[in-house]
C-alpha cells in the first residue's frame, strides 16, 4: 500500500522543518540565534486581543460560513478600498486559513493538472509545492540580468501555451525586493492581453522602507469586476504580527471566489470564527502598530545590511521591504544547504538555504528579531566563515573553538 | 486515545488539523491517485465524495440497508473490493444515520480487509456520542495490523461542542502522518495556536461534561424517536450514536398535500420546511433516497414543538 503520487512529489516545508530543529536545540538550552524567522516579534494589536477574548467569553464558538463571516468580508472590502481604490462586493472576497490557504485554493480553482504557473525566482518556498499538490507544473524564472528585479521579458520568454497563471510576490520573500511600478504595470497589462490569471501576493505590501509607497496593481488593470483575472492576496500574519491566527484572504472575480469557497468548504470548512473576529478588529482598529513595526524593521534592516556590507566575501542587495534579505555567500560555500547546516551545527545560528527559494549559494537572513540577535548572529557567522578570525569565540560563558578551516 | 481507546501513538504519528474535515481531506489526498477507487458506505457524510473527486479518485458507494442498521456487511464489502480499491472510508458513529459498529462487527470487517491492499480512513468524530451501555470501539484498536492500515480521524467539534475552533486530529503510521504534514504545511500551515491551546484543555480536562451532554441527548433521542415512529408511515432505525435520526419516509412519496406533490426526499424536506418550518436534510444528499435526516442537537422545547407540527401536517397528506 503506497501513498499517492502527490504525497510523494512534495517536500516538507523546509522553513518549518528548520523551525523544528531550532526548537529542539533551544529546548536543550543551547544559545541558538534565529535568523530564519518568518514572523514579526511585535505585539499584536490590542483591538484584536480584546475582540478574541470578548468572543471567547460568549462561550459560543460555532461553525461559520466557509468563505468568511460578513464582518470580516466588510473589513476586507474597506481595506481594499483604502489600499487599492477599488470597491468590491462580498462575493468578490474569501477569508481563508492564512494567505497560504488563499493561494492554495486559488491555484486549485484555476489550474488543471499539467498546466503551468509561472513566478519569478527567488520565490517563496511554498509556490512550487502548492503547484505540485494539484499536479500542475511550477515554472520559476530567474531574472536574466542577475538581479532580484525581474523584467517583463523574463516572464514573456517563458510563457507558453500551457501557462495559465503568474504569481507575483512583491515585496518579495526571500529577497526583500519590491518590484518597480513599471514592472507591475507591465505584468498586469501583459497578463490581461494573454488572458492569464495573475495572483498578486501582497502579504508584505505595507512593510516597506525608504519612503516607498505600496503599489496598487489595479491602477494598471483595464478589465474590471467579472472580467478581472487578478487574484489579490493578503492577510493579517505579517502586518499585524498575527501569524498564529491563520487569517488571510483573496479578492477576485465572483466566479473564481465561488470556486475557491467550494474548495475551501471541503478542505477545512473555513477559518475559525474566533480568529476571524480578531482579524476584523485588527483591520478596523488602531493602525499605529503597523507603522511602528515598519520603522523597527527598517532600522533592523539598516543594521543588518551595514554588518553584511562589512562582511568580506558576502554580497547583498539592500531590501526595499519585508524582513528578509538574501545574501550571496558563494565565495565561502556554493552549496547553501551545506552552509546552513554548518552554521547551525558550529555556531548555532539558524539561516535558511537559498536553494529552497530557487537560488543556491545564498542564505536568507531575517531581521524580524532583535538588534542583538542580528549583531550576535552575524558576528558568529563571520567568526565561523572568515579564515582570519580568532581561534576562539565566547558565547556567554561557553567557549567555541575553531576546529575547521 | 490512550485513555479512551487504549491506543498508543507517538508524537510523530499524530497531526493536528484545521478541523477533522482537513484530516479526512488530506488523508484522501495522501493516499488516492487518479482513478483509484474509494469505498464509501452509503448513506455517507456529504463531503466524502467531493473530497475523493478532488483527488481525482472514484467513489464506489455501497448501499447499506435500514434492516441492517445501515451498517456495512463484510460479505458485501468483500465483493466491492477490486484491485483498484485504495481506501475504505468508515464513518463510525455515522453521520447521517447514527449507526455505530460493535467490536465484533468491526472485527468481521477487518477479517475481510486483512488480505486486501487498502487503507481505512476511520472517521470517529462522533466517538463520544454513543448511548446507554454501548461501548465504542476504534477501528485502529481491532488489532495491530489494522492499526498499521488505519488513518484515524477525530476532533473536538462534536465531543466538546467546539465546532468554531476548527481543531481535528489524525493518528496514523508515521509515513502517512509525514505525508499529511507535508501537504498541510503547504496548504494551510498549522492549525491556529490559540485553538490548539483550547483543544488541549478540552481533551485533558474533566470529562464529566460529556456524560451530562449524553444524558441529555439520550432523552432527546428517545423522545423524538418515539414521536416520529408513532406517525403512520414512518419507520426509523434507533441508532447507538451521534445526534441524528434517519427515518424512512418513502411511504409518503407519490402523495400530495394541496398542490404540493411529494415525489422524493427533497420534496418531503421542502414540504416540512415550508408548511411546518422544520429544517431537515433530504436523504438524497447522503446518497440515500427515501430517508430524511433530523438532528436532535437542539433543545427539548424545539423537539416537542417540531413533533407537534410534524404530526399536524403529515396527517393531512393523502
Ligand atoms: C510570500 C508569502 N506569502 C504568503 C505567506 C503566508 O502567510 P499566512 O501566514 O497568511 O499563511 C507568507 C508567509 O511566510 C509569505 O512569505
Ligand atoms: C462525519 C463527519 N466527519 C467530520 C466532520 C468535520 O468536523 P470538523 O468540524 O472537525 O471539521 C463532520 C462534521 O459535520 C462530520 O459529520
Amino acid at each position: 500500500m503506497s501513498l499517492s503520487l502527490i504525497a510523494k512529489s512534495i517536500k516538507a516545508s523546509p522553513t518549518l522543518k528548520l523551525n523544528e530543529k531550532f526548537a529542539i536545540l533551544k529546548e536543550k538550552g543551547d544559545p541558538v540565534i534565529h535568523l530564519g524567522g518568518g514572523e514579526p516579534k511585535s505585539r499584536m494589536p490590542m483591538d484584536a486581543i480584546l475582540a478574541t477574548v470578548a468572543h471567547v467569553n460568549t462561550g459560543e464558538v460555532r461553525y461559520a460560513p466557509a468563505d468568511g463571516i460578513p464582518a470580516l468580508k466588510q473589513a476586507i472590502i474597506r481595506y481594499t478600498e483604502e489600499f487599492y481604490e477599488r470597491k468590491v462586493k462580498p462575493e468578490n472576497v474569501i477569508a481563508s486559513g492564512g494567505a497560504k490557504q488563499a493561494i492554495m485554493v486559488a491555484l486549485q480553482a484555476i489550474l488543471n493538472p499539467q498546466e503551468e504557473v509561472l513566478f519569478p525566482a527567488p520565490y517563496w518556498v511554498s509556490y512550487p509545492d502548492m503547484a505540485k499538490l494539484i499536479g500542475a507544473i511550477p515554472v520559476a524564472v530567474l531574472p536574466e540580468d542577475g538581479t532580484f528585479y525581474p523584467r517583463l521579458k523574463d516572464i514573456t520568454d517563458r510563457v507558453g501555451s500551457y501557462t495559465k497563471a503568474v504569481i507575483i510576490n512583491s515585496p518579495n520573500n526571500p529577497t526583500g525586493a519590491m518590484y518597480s511600478e513599471e514592472f507591475i504595470a507591465d505584468v498586469v497589462e501583459f497578463c490581461e492581453k494573454k488572458d492569464l490569471w495573475l495572483i498578486m501576493d501582497d502579504i508584505y505590501h505595507r512593510l516597506i522602507f525608504d519612503g516607498k509607497k505600496p503599489i496598487n496593481c489595479y491602477k494598471y488593470a483595464k478589465k474590471f469586476d467579472e472580467n478581472s483575472k487578478i487574484i489579490l492576496i493578503n492577510g493579517v500574519s505579517k502586518q499585524y504580527a498575527m501569524t498564529g491566527f491563520r487569517i488571510g484572504w483573496a479578492v477576485g472575480n465572483k466566479k473564481v471566489i465561488e470556486a475557491m469557497s467550494n474548495i475551501q468548504g471541503h478542505q477545512t470548512s473555513g477559518p475559525s470564527v474566533l480568529l476571524q473576529k480578531a482579524a476584523v478588529a485588527a483591520l478596523n482598529g488602531i493602525q499605529s502598530g503597523v507603522e511602528s513595526l515598519r520603522t523597527t524593521l527598517e532600522n533592523n534592516r539598516n543594521v543588518m545590511i551595514d554588518l553584511l556590507n562589512s562582511f568580506e566575501g558576502v554580497k547583498v542587495t539592500k531590501p526595499d521591504g519585508t524582513f528578509y534579505c538574501l545574501a550571496d555567500f558563494s565565495a565561502y560555500e556554493k552549496d547553501s544547504n551545506k552552509l546552513s547546516e554548518f552554521l547551525i551545527d558550529k555556531v548555532q545560528v539558524l539561516t535558511v538555504p537559498g536553494k529552497e527559494f530557487g537560488l543556491d549559494g545564498h542564505l536568507r537572513l531575517s531581521y524580524c528579531g532583535t538588534i542583538k540577535d542580528i549583531q550576535d548572529g552575524i558576528e558568529r557567522m563571520k567568526w565561523a566563515l572568515d579564515p582570519n578570525s580568532a581561534n576562539e569565540l565566547y558565547i556567554g560563558d561557553r567557549k567555541l573553538v575553531r576546529d575547521w578551516s | 486515545m490512550k485513555r479512551d481507546n487504549h491506543l498508543d501513538y507517538h508524537l510523530n504519528q499524530i497531526i493536528v488539523t484545521n478541523g477533522a474535515k482537513q484530516g479526512v481531506f488530506n488523508s484522501v489526498l495522501a493516499t488516492v491517485n487518479e482513478g483509484d477507487e474509494v469505498i464509501i458506505p452509503s448513506p455517507y457524510w456529504v463531503s466524502y465524495p467531493d473530497m475523493v473527486s478532488m483527488a481525482n479518485g472514484k467513489s464506489v458507494f455501497i448501499q447499506t440497508k435500514e434492516k441492517d442498521g445501515f451498517k456495512l456487511k463484510p460479505q458485501i464489502l468483500e465483493k466491492a473490493i477490486t484491485p483498484k480499491t485504495k481506501v475504505l472510508i468508515l464513518c463510525n458513529p455515522s453521520n447521517p444515520t447514527g449507526s455505530t459498529y460493535t467490536k465484533k462487527e468491526l472485527e468481521s470487517l477487518a477479517e475481510v480487509i486483512k488480505n486486501k491492499n487498502l487503507f481505512i480512513i476511520s472517521d470517529e468524530i462522533y466517538e463520544k456520542l454513543v448511548y446507554g451501555d454501548f461501548k465504542f470501539t476504534s477501528f485502529a484498536s481491532i488489532n495491530s495490523e489494522m492499526k498499521q492500515r488505519t488513518i484515524l480521524v477525530n476532533g473536538v467539534s462534536k465531543t466538546y461542542a467546539m465546532t468554531g475552533w476548527r481543531i481535528g486530529y489524525v493518528a496514523a503510521p508515521e509515513n502517512i502522518v509525514d505525508a499529511l504534514n507535508k501537504i498541510q504545511s503547504h496548504s494551510t500551515s498549522n492549525a491556529s495556536s490559540i485553538s490548539q491551546a483550547a483543544a488541549i484543555e478540552a481533551l485533558a480536562g474533566p470529562q464529566y461534561v460529556i456524560s451530562e451532554m449524553l444524558q441529555e441527548f439520550k432523552l432527546r433521542q428517545e423522545f423524538f424517536h418515539n414521536e416520529i415512529t408513532s406517525i403512520k408511515g414512518i419507520t426509523c432505525y434507533k441508532p447507538e450514536g451521534a445526534f441524528f435520526l434517519f427515518p424512512n419516509v418513502s411511504s409518503y412519496f407519490g402523495k400530495t398535500l394541496g398542490n404540493h406533490k411529494i415525489s422524493d426526499s427533497f420534496d418531503f424536506a421542502m414540504l416540512i420546511l415550508q408548511k411546518a418550518h422544520i429544517a431537515a436534510v433530504p436523504g438524497s444528499a447522503f446518497g440515500a433516497e427515501g430517508f430524511i435526516r433530523f438532528s436532535y442537537a437542539t433543545s427539548m422545547e424545539n423537539l416537542k414543538e417540531a413533533a407537534i407540527r410534524l404530526k399536524r401536517i403529515l396527517v393531512k397528506i393523502s
